[in-house]
């Protein structure tokens, strides 16, 4: 008896510590989300401003549940810490288990549903007809940007001929017509409010084509064309980053896109083309 | 310490073999990660173990690498099933040990084996391999022209691997034929701990997955060394030489690996889910709320688990609509989550609660898995993983749901059980000290990785100089910096304790915390013979705490029943019983399991690349040869089925005889396999010829690998009989073996014609 006292009077000063911390845990998360105190950059196409609803939506759902569980957790220690009381005798009740076990059901998969539109809208449908097309070839560990040019075609690409030092990093061929006007370009530039269709190839190994503003990432594999589409509605410069581990310079591999105005663009292309 | 000692077959030694091989493997992993956190917040320090004092990007990701797969396969994985489940499984069911005890040493043995291996990946030129523990081809699959350490490193790491799984695999068979097999009298499934179920549940989860894992291990270690092109696309370009490779997906690789990869993150935290349970309800004094719900949901969870794999790959190429699908299944898998969840809470309210150390650690785990389901409700949807994919966002997630839940399983599990190990007791007041100061650590390392993540800072970097918005973000990184430096050194306080316990340690009573389940009963530590020859009969639930009407506020599960004419009172002891023969048969069922699983992910394999490429070509195979090793397979199984007869008929000769001509039969089908593979190579189709031909000589050789098992076992067995099995134990196990992997044969053959 003597010795459960003591161990009663031991509970109290745990128990609150670890509702204190649980506390603190939440209301610091709460504040560092709802304070945006690290936001990712304003979304530049309509897609992702689907992505940034989603989010908040999930974020609203998740940050409830969040909140509820860990302070349930922490009323839970606290509240029924050892006072020398008698524990409760319960197996279990299956009325409970249901209920909780359907809420959970709903509300997640009603989440991951409403989250398809987002997701739909980005990958299930092409590109808009007139949509500009772009291919995009990772290489370790650098971008590289090809434009179809006047004819909009892309020229023939053969692996044999690729050679960076001498200019030829993507192995244009050289005797395809089709390939004499393709603008190869180290950065990204696409006129605003025009549909964009970027087509992903990788030379070598396995690497990312990510922009923060698009809320776009997309692995590029050695053998596949993935297409990504976006139409960006801001003038601006954006950092585009690798994300898919590619090797020793992986944290080096960078590019630029560039959002321009209509006549930028058009001056974009006529300098390209008066420079190949 | 003698041999008999170091080589032990009893679980418990084996547990504790376990254990020690992954703290090793845990004080390792944390060195590698605070060299990764300096590096990241002081990327001109002069830092000890590294070559050249300055960290070179491909040091940063050799330490990445390294550190994942230490920490998954050597601490996640090894701890929580190796050491505990080995130790305490055979305990809690009343089983005198592992049904298969030589099998359970070699499983240990070859576990330190891989981990020895994967350590020289350090030291061999070129260092440790860069390509992460995902391992994705081309990086991983070209050799040295892809980076330092794509050579010899990364080759290593793939053996290193290999044995892994081999040894898992060993472990999964035996722990499932144990649960079946060797419950004490009155332990029925609905009467087991959840530690056990958990244990149970994990190892058919490793059965399944590590068999997917060794097949495409094989097929890229085939890419490497032979030529072929699983995994490797035509046209390859890697540092301005062009790559003599065909047609193969790196997508498939991706698909083996997660098919491994999602189940293998449950192989690390179901234990800990169990032991949670466990403890909480010791310490609660209440019964665990909802013990079937938590049964069942541990096997919701792992059955889904083998459904989710796509959502690690939603950016990666793969089908939109596939990814939509993986989307609603890994949803769903947060159901049984969330039923966890409640449950756990459900089990602290009402109780009694005694914040002893093990108790804290348990609570914490809740917590932290709370934490980490969450965070994976956003990550499971397609479109918000467009933004968060391979940031730090996954990084906090896994870390906190996999990482740090698990680990506090495992704190959870050595606080609670180290008296029954040891016989003495840790600290209480260090541990709590080591409780508080980590819980707060990890949080701090942890929860800031999210917020990094979504602002777009990304994982596998080894600095932040790549986008400008990256070094905004440098703050954070120093945060998490000072927190892990911090963490890591209160993990001190727990070494200090723990070796210091070990030795001076008050000494434990056989049941230190009024607990219910049978490893209580017997003495701390327990004899080698585990129940000092009494071998407990049970007669109760798990967790029959305060019930209502008995003054003791627990009762153990082998008190019998007041009134009960059974047993000899309170110990409720049975008489000792041996392995049972059926553990023989139930183990080779499952390693049939694991083989088909094996044959399976080799035929998917073959499906997909199959379709994927345009360089197939149908194989001019020798038919006839190999339909005549066909016939001769069958005949095989005639023969053997001829012979056990004559065993059951007490004809000893003619057993011998037949048994015999079994052996002969199969040496003449893989002489068929042999001619097969002469036709074929005089014809200049080699592995690297074309990927039928490739796939044609993975199945032969796979599958040849064990006929040739087979026949080992045939000859073994007629020149002398095993220890512990009767003969006709031995025949039906052997049979039932040898006419599956003939069964196995006819499907592979039959899958040949039809890529025919
Ligand atoms: C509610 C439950 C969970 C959901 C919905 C969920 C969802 C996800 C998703 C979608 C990813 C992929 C993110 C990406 O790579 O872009 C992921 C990554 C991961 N998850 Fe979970 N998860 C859950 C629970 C768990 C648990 C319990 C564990 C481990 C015990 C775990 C361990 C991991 C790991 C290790 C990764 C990262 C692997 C890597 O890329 O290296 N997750 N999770
Ligand atoms: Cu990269
Ligand atoms: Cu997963």
């Amino acid at each position: 008896m003597i010795r459960s006292r003591k161990q009663a009077r031991g509970s109290a000063a745990p128990a609150f510590l670890l509702a204190l911390l649980l506390t603190l845990l939440v209301l610091a998360t709460v504040y560092v989300f709802a304070a945006h105190l690290f936001p990712p950059p304003p979304p530049i196409t309509s897609i992702a401003l689907l992505v940034d609803r989603q989010y908040d939506l999930t974020l609203y759902v998740a940050g409830v549940a969040f909140i509820l569980a860990q302070l349930g957790l922490a009323y839970a220690v606290f509240r029924f810490r050892d006072r020398g009381q008698r524990a409760h005798f319960t197996h279990g009740n299956v009325a409970m288990e249901v209920v909780w076990t359907t809420i959970t059901l709903v509300v997640f998969l009603g989440l991951a549903i409403a989250g398809r539109k987002a997701w739909a809208e980005d990958r299930y449908t092409a590109a808009e007809p007139g949509a500009i097309q772009i291919e995009v070839t990772t290489t370790q560990f650098v971008y590289t940007f090809r434009y179809p040019g006047a004819d909009n075609k892309f020229g023939r690409l053969d692996p044999s001929l690729v050679s960076a030092p001498t200019g030829n990093p993507l192995g244009l061929d050289p005797n395809d017509p089709a390939g004499r006007d393709d603008i190869v370009v180290p950065t990204l530039t696409v006129p605003v409010d025009h549909p964009v269709e970027l087509l992903l190839r990788s030379q070598d190994v396995v690497h990312n084509f990510f922009v923060r503003e698009l809320r776009l990432q997309q692995d590029s594999v050695p053998g596949m064309m993935v297409p990504v589409h976006f139409t960006a509605n801001r003038i601006g410069q954006y950092d585009i980053v690798c994300t898919q581990l590619c090797g020793l310079g992986h944290n080096t591999m960078h590019s630029f896109l560039n959002v321009v105005s209509e006549s930028g663009y058009e001056s974009f292309l006529k300098r390209q083309a008066a420079g190949q | 310490m003698s041999a008999r000692r170091v080589f032990s077959t009893d679980h418990k030694v084996v547990g504790l073999q376990y254990f020690f091989l992954a703290l090793a493997a845990v004080t390792i992993g944390i060195v590698l990660s605070l060299l990764m956190r300096f590096h990241l917040v002081w990327p001109a320090a002069h830092l000890p173990f590294v070559r050249g004092g300055i960290m070179t990007p491909e040091q940063y990701l050799a330490l990445v690498t390294m550190h994942g797969t230490i920490m998954i396969f050597f601490v996640l994985t090894t701890a929580p099933q190796g050491a505990f489940g080995n130790y305490f499984l055979p305990l809690q069911i009343g089983a005198p040990d592992m049904a298969f005890p030589r099998l359970n040493m070699l499983s240990f043995w070859l576990t330190l084996a891989a981990f020895l291996c994967m350590l020289a990946a350090f030291t061999v030129p070129g260092g440790a391999p860069i390509s992460g523990w995902t391992a994705y081809p081309p990086l991983s699959g070209l050799g040295e022209v892809t980076g330092p350490g794509e050579g010899t490193g990364q080759t290593i790491w793939i053996i290193g691997i290999l044995i892994f799984c081999v040894a898992s695999l060993l472990g999964a068979i035996n722990f499932i034929a144990t649960t079946i097999d060797m419950r004490a009298p009155g332990m029925t499934l609905m009467r087991m701990p959840l530690t056990v179920w958990a244990w149970f549940v994990t190892a058919i989860l490793s059965l399944l997955a590590f068999s997917v894992l060794l097949a495409g291990g094989i097929l890229l270690l085939l890419d490497r060394s032979a030529g072929t092109s699983f995994f490797l696309p035509a046209g390859l370009v890697v540092n301005g030489e062009l790559q003599g490779h065909n047609g193969g997906s790196p997508l498939l690789w991706q698909h083996l690996f997660w098919f491994f990869g999602h189940p293998e993150v449950y192989i690390a935290i179901l234990p800990g889910m169990g032991v949670v349970a466990h403890v909480l309800a010791n310490f609660s004094r209440k019964p665990v709320f909802g013990y079937r719900v938590m049964a069942l949901a541990l096997c919701a969870i792992g059955f889904l688990g083998f459904l989710v794999w796509g959502h690690h790959m939603f950016v990666s190429g793969m089908n939109p609509y596939s990814g939509l699908t993986f989307s609603l299944l890994t949803i769903s898998i947060g159901v049984p989550s969330a039923i966890k969840t409640f449950n756990w809470l459900g089990t602290l309210w009402g109780g009694k609660i005694q914040f002893r150390t093990p108790m804290l650690f348990a609570i914490g785990f809740v917590s932290f898995f709370i934490t980490g389901g969450l965070s994976g409700i956003f990550l499971a949807q397609p479109a918000l993983d467009t933004m968060l994919h391979a940031t730090y966002y996954v990084v906090g997630h896994f870390h906190i749901v996999m990482g740090v839940a698990a680990i506090f399983g495992i704190f959870a599990a050595t606080y609670y059980w180290f008296p029954k190990m040891f016989g003495r007791s840790m600290d209480e007041t260090l541990g709590k000290l080591h409780f508080w100061l980590t819980f707060i650590g990890v949080y701090c390392i942890f929860m800031p990785m999210h917020f990094l993540g979504v602002a777009g800072g990304i994982r596998r970097y080894a600095d932040s100089t790549g986008a400008k918005y990256l070094a905004a973000l440098q703050p954070l990184h120093e945060f998490m910096t000072i927190a892990a430096f911090i963490t890591a050194a209160a993990q001190l306080i727990f070494f200090w304790n723990f070796f210091r316990s070990l030795k001076k340690g008050a000494p434990a009573s056989a049941n230190p915390w009024n607990a219910t389940t049978l490893e209580w009963i017997t003495t701390s530590p327990p004899a080698p013979d585990s129940f000092g020859g009494q071998f407990p009969r049970v007669y109760r639930g798990p967790y029959e705490y305060s019930v209502p009407g008995e003054t003791a506020d627990f009762l153990p599960q082998n008190l019998a029943p007041k009134g009960a004419a059974h047993g000899s009172g309170a110990a409720g002891v049975a008489a000792t019983v041996g392995i049972p023969q059926r553990v023989y048969l139930t183990g080779a069922i499952m390693l049939l399991a694991g083989v088909l699983m094996f044959f399976m992910a080799l035929v998917s394999a073959e499906i997909v690349r199959k379709g994927f490429s345009s360089d197939w070509q149908p194989l001019d195979l020798p038919w006839r040869i190999l339909a005549l090793s066909t016939a001769i397979l069958l005949a095989s199984s005639f023969t053997l089925a001829h012979s056990r007869n004559r065993l059951l008929a007490n004809d000893d000769a003619g057993f011998r005889h037949w048994w015999g001509v079994t052996a002969i039969l199969g040496l003449f089908f893989l002489a068929g396999l042999g001619i097969s593979w002469r036709q074929l190579a005089v014809a200049g189709v080699g592995i690297a010829t074309n990927p039928s031909s490739s796939f044609f000589y993975v199945f032969t050789a796979a599958h040849g690998i064990h006929v040739l098992a087979g026949i080992a076992v045939l000859v073994a067995v007629a020149f002398r009989a095993p220890r512990h099995l009767t003969r006709t134990t031995v025949a039906g196990v052997v049979s039932t073996y040898w006419h599956a992997i003939n069964g196995l044969w006819v499907l592979l053959f039959v899958f040949l014609l039809l890529a025919k």
